[in-house]
């Protein structure tokens, strides 16, 4: 009985482990069993009445109810445990749906903080998938409830699932600008990402629990179905046999299996336990004879099957949603760790380009600016150097030409004033001459004057002669005395006789004397006169009186007209004077007129000379001013240069800029690449490993084996050297043995060797006189003598070093 | 002009003649016993095999205490003979010693042709083909083999 039933369990347990395949090999086992057994049945058919065969078949039978009243109390058992475990599943049950009420809620956070901003469809539907999770959760209690949830959950979940797989897919695509955001944005509640990851964690491990409950129970219901199997085979060949004995004790099984089949049937899906047992008595109890109601049983054995392998195929695939929920939550967090690792480097790098071609394009901008500043400045500088330098051109030309005016005006002033001045000159030349022939008209007038002056005098005194003595007058009336001085003295000497004579008129002598003398003088001139009238030839003396006394008279009136005459000369000799006066008061205002217009013409020569140093020194600004204006076009070139240089950087800049764009690209791609290459390397590594350690192990057994050969080897060589030697010896012992006693030449090289032992090995001739030494060699005196000598102070044998008191002599 | 040293050069003769090493002849010069002429057959087993090697020996009055010079006048390609033929071996420099002869010398010099000393070259490319290329140093050799015979 007991080796049965352990027969049976190692059965069971050898069945649990293959399911559909092995059923079928039992099946035909026990049909071949039972094949055997009815060939059995046939051939003591004979010897043995039905009556027999039915009492042994319901002992057989009551002996297996006795069993299955055991199992159907074992599985009893099993359904309180079951129960128990049921209500431990639904407390789980229950645990997990706060956890999870909690990690939505967790959710709604993270997708209320992460999508607050851009409210766009996911967080909808987010929201969406948990909320139908909360509202159920908290409904039910019971089985059922705990059922229908889960079963939301599974499908929520899913949802979820695939709502991150899209996310997840988004994230890695191509559109890492916006991931980098999303990022950025969910890298805020990191922590809560791991506490989330943790409750998944708990979540999945509970889950693993509540599987291995449901795998428990599966193999269980197995097993079940195993004995329900091994139950109704018998009974069906039983039912064969024709026997139905055992019914009523089926019924009792029935009956009092029937309240499990009322709770298997509440339980559902825990409970698949008592539903075996149930199973088994329903077979068992279809098994004694009614066929109809086994059909019936076996009807509702199957339908209970389906439902099982339904429940089953739930199960699984609630477990396969579960594992692929627990693989996507654990692999969505880890590539959003690693994607935010890379990503915190990536975007770092991208933030550093990003700056850096912000940087760039900020300093190119600035460039731009200050090319246009410079070029605007630029021009209007070259505007105003223009316009500057041809307004001072202008100015200069104006001012030069107004000088030129100037000086033209004042040339032609000069000329005229020069010309003028000529004119002056001549009229000055023809005045001169005017005035030298004035001079001399009033020097000849002078002369004339003074002859006339002199005449006047003449004849005044001649007058005055006449008037102091009119006879002597009249005596010398005749004479033409008067134009001579000589004359004029006599005159005067005359008329100072006449004065002492009229001075002696008051002495009466002497004026007698006088008057005689007077007398006798004009005695003496009437004696003249009349000589003279004698010598004129007797003309009348009274007509020529009256002729005399009428050329007195007209002398007279000469004399009057001369008067008159030189004082008309006088006058007009004033006259003269004045006028000449008046003529060199106006030659010297003309020479003064003549010197102030010199002087107005020098100063017009300086104002010339002035005006042509102003000249020149326009010119020179002038040069200044080109020279300014060369400069200027040169800085204008060197500011062009320069605006030159600045676009060339400027494009550098931006090629640069390029370059870093393709190299950032460059660097996402060969980042992705490398992620790739990275898992392919490791694939190839865990390969490489597997091989490796293959590779190692038979490399231990090679080794070990090696080892093994070579002691084996050692040992073998260490025989054969032992063997070898004692060959030799075997060998050398026959030589030995063999050898005719010696011969002479050995013994002549015996001798020959003891011969060259006794001689200097150095000088290998002499060893008369014998050295020793500290090293205890022996040579020839003359060879250490030589070596102690030469300074060579070492053993020639042994090269150790000696001294000369370490030479001794030995006798031999 | 019997001095030591030609005593013993004679005794080396003597020595030489009635106990001759394989592969070693010399001999002294016929008219000037400080001066040998020997001949190195090159060892069996060796790039050298073959090879008939002569080598002129100058010993001074100081033999045995200093050692002869030696030189190879035939052409030689080997890490410690230098280019005219003058060698590299230390018993015939700091390690010499009055009691080898002018066989141990001979025999000296046959075993170095067959165990260069390649860590003291006196023919540096001859050294590097002994480390890195045996098998060119060993056509080499064998074209030095067969110029010997010419001479």
């Amino acid at each position: 009985m007991t080796e049965r039933k352990r027969r049976s369990e190692d059965g069971r347990d050898m069945d649990a482990q293959p399911p559909a395949g092995l059923t079928k090999k039992r099946h035909t086992a026990k049909d071949n069993e039972f094949q055997a057994g009815s060939a059995e049945f046939d051939e003591s058919a004979a010897m043995l009445d039905l009556e027999s065969i039915r009492e042994f078949q319901k002992e057989a039978i009551w002996r297996q109810m006795q069993e299955y009243k055991r199992d159907a109390a074992r599985a009893q058992q099993q359904a309180t445990e079951i129960e128990r475990r049921q209500a431990r599943w639904a407390e789980r049950i229950a645990g997990v749906c706060t956890l999870w009420d909690q990690t939505a809620r967790d959710l709604d956070a993270i997708a209320g903080s992460a999508e607050e901003a851009t409210a766009d469809a996911e967080h909808g539907a987010l929201i969406d998938v948990v909320l139908p999770i909360k509202s159920p959760r908290r409904a039910g209690d019971g089985e059922d409830a705990a059922q229908s949830s889960l079963e939301q959950f599974s499908a929520s979940v899913g949802r979820v699932l695939k709502q991150l797989g899209s996310k997840s897919a988004a994230r890695t695509g191509v559109d890492w600008e916006a991931a980098a955001d999303r990022l950025a944005r969910a890298r805020v509640p990191q922590s809560e990402v791991d506490a989330l990851r943790a409750r998944v964690a708990l979540l999945s491990r509970q889950l693993a629990d509540d599987k291995d409950a449901l795998e428990q129970r599966e193999t269980e219901l197995r097993r079940a179905l195993k004995r329900l199997d091994r139950t109704v085979c018998p009974t069906v060949s039983g039912g064969g046999g024709g026997g139905g004995g055992s019914n009523s004790s089926a019924a009792g099984e029935v009956q009092a299996h029937q309240p499990e089949k009322e709770r298997e049937r509440e339980e559902e899906d825990g409970a698949e336990a008592p539903e075996k047992a149930v199973k088994a008595v329903k077979a068992e109890q279809a098994s004694p004879a009614d066929v109809a109601e086994k059909a019936d049983y076996v009807l509702l054995a199957e339908r209970r099957l389906g439902e099982i392998e339904e429940k089953v195929r739930e199960n699984a695939q609630l477990q396969s949603l579960v594992d692929e929920l627990r693989l996507q939550m654990a692999s969505v967090p880890d590539h959003i760790i690693a994607e935010s690792a890379l990503y915190r480097q990536a975007e770092a790098s991208r933030n550093f380009y990003g700056a850096q071609a912000q940087r760039l394009q900020a300093e190119v901008e600035r460039l731009f600016g200050e090319v246009a500043s410079l070029r605007t400045s630029r021009g209007e500088f070259e505007a105003g150097v223009v316009a500057e330098a041809g307004a001072q051109r202008q100015a200069l030309e104006a001012e030069m030409q107004r000088q030129h005016g100037d000086l033209v005006r004042v040339r032609h002033h000069r000329d005229q004033i020069q010309r003028e001045l000529d004119e002056r000159r001549a009229q000055d030349a023809v005045e001169d001459q005017k005035s030298t022939e004035l001079k001399l008209l009033s020097d000849v007038r002078r002369e004339r004057m003074n002859a006339l002056i002199s005449e006047n005098k003449r004849l005044l005194a001649y007058v005055a002669v006449l008037r102091g003595d009119r006879a002597a007058f009249e005596t010398y009336t005749d004479d033409e005395l008067s134009k001579t001085a000589a004359v004029a003295d006599e005159l005067r000497a005359k008329l100072e006789q006449a004065l002492r004579r009229e001075a002696s008129r008051a002495d009466p002598s002497r004026a007698e004397a006088d008057l005689a003398s007077a007398r006798e003088e004009v005695a003496a001139l009437q004696a003249r006169v009349r000589e003279c009238e004698a010598a004129l030839g007797a003309g009348d003396a009274a007509g020529e009186l009256a002729a005399k006394q009428r050329s007195v008279e007209a002398l007279a009136l000469q004399r009057d007209g001369l008067q008159k005459t030189s004082a008309m000369l006088e006058r007009e000799l004033q006259a003269v004077c004045e006028s000449f006066a008046r003529l060199e008061a106006q030659n010297t205002s003309r020479v003064w007129d003549l010197g102030t217009k010199e002087a107005a013409v020098a100063r017009v020569v300086a104002e010339k000379a002035k005006y042509e140093e102003k000249f020149i020194g326009l010119n020179k600004d002038l040069g200044a001013q080109r020279q300014a204006n060369h400069a200027l076009r040169q800085q204008s070139a060197k500011q062009l240069e320069h605006i030159s240089a600045v676009e060339d950087r400027d494009r550098a800049l931006s090629q640069q800029l390029a370059l870093v764009a393709a190299e950032a690209e460059h660097a996402a791609a060969a980042w992705q690449a490398a992620a790739a290459q990275l898992l392919a390397a490791q694939q190839r590594n865990a390969e490489l490993e597997l091989q490796a350690r293959a590779l190692e192990d038979r490399v231990r057994i090679a080794t070990h084996a090696l080892d093994e050969r070579t002691e084996a080897l050692a040992a073998a060589e260490h025989d054969c050297r032992r063997s070898r030697e004692s060959l030799d010896l075997a060998t050398r012992r026959i030589t030995d043995a063999e050898r005719p006693p010696a011969d002479h030449a050995g013994l002549a090289k015996l001798c020959a060797d003891y011969k060259a032992l006794l001689k200097c090995p150095t000088c290998q001739t002499n060893f008369k006189s014998h050295v020793l030494l500290r090293c205890m060699h022996v040579f020839c005196k003359q060879c250490v003598d030589s070596r102690i000598e030469t300074r060579q102070r070492k053993c020639p044998s042994c090269s150790e070093p000696f001294g000369a008191k370490d030479v001794r002599q030995i006798y031999l | 002009m019997s001095t030591p040293c030609r005593r013993r050069l004679m005794r080396d003769f003597k020595r030489l003649q009635n106990d001759p090493p394989g592969g070693i002849s010399g001999a002294p010069c016929s008219d000037n016993i400080m001066v040998w002429n020997a001949v190195i057959f090159g060892p069996a087993d060796t790039p050298f095999e073959d090879g008939t090697f002569k080598l002129v020996m100058n010993f001074d009055e100081n033999y045995p205490n200093k050692p002869p010079t030696v030189r190879f006048a035939t052409k030689m390609f080997h890490p410690n003979v230098y280019a005219n033929g003058e060698l590299c071996l230390d018993i015939l420099q700091n390690r010499w010693s009055p009691t080898y002869d002018v066989s141990a010398i001979l025999t000296s010099i046959q075993s170095l042709l067959h165990d260069p000393n390649p860590n003291s070259p006196a023919n540096s490319e001859a050294a590097n083909l002994y480390r890195d290329n045996r098998k060119e140093y060993t056509r080499r050799v064998r074209e030095v083999v067969e110029t010997s015979w010419e001479s």
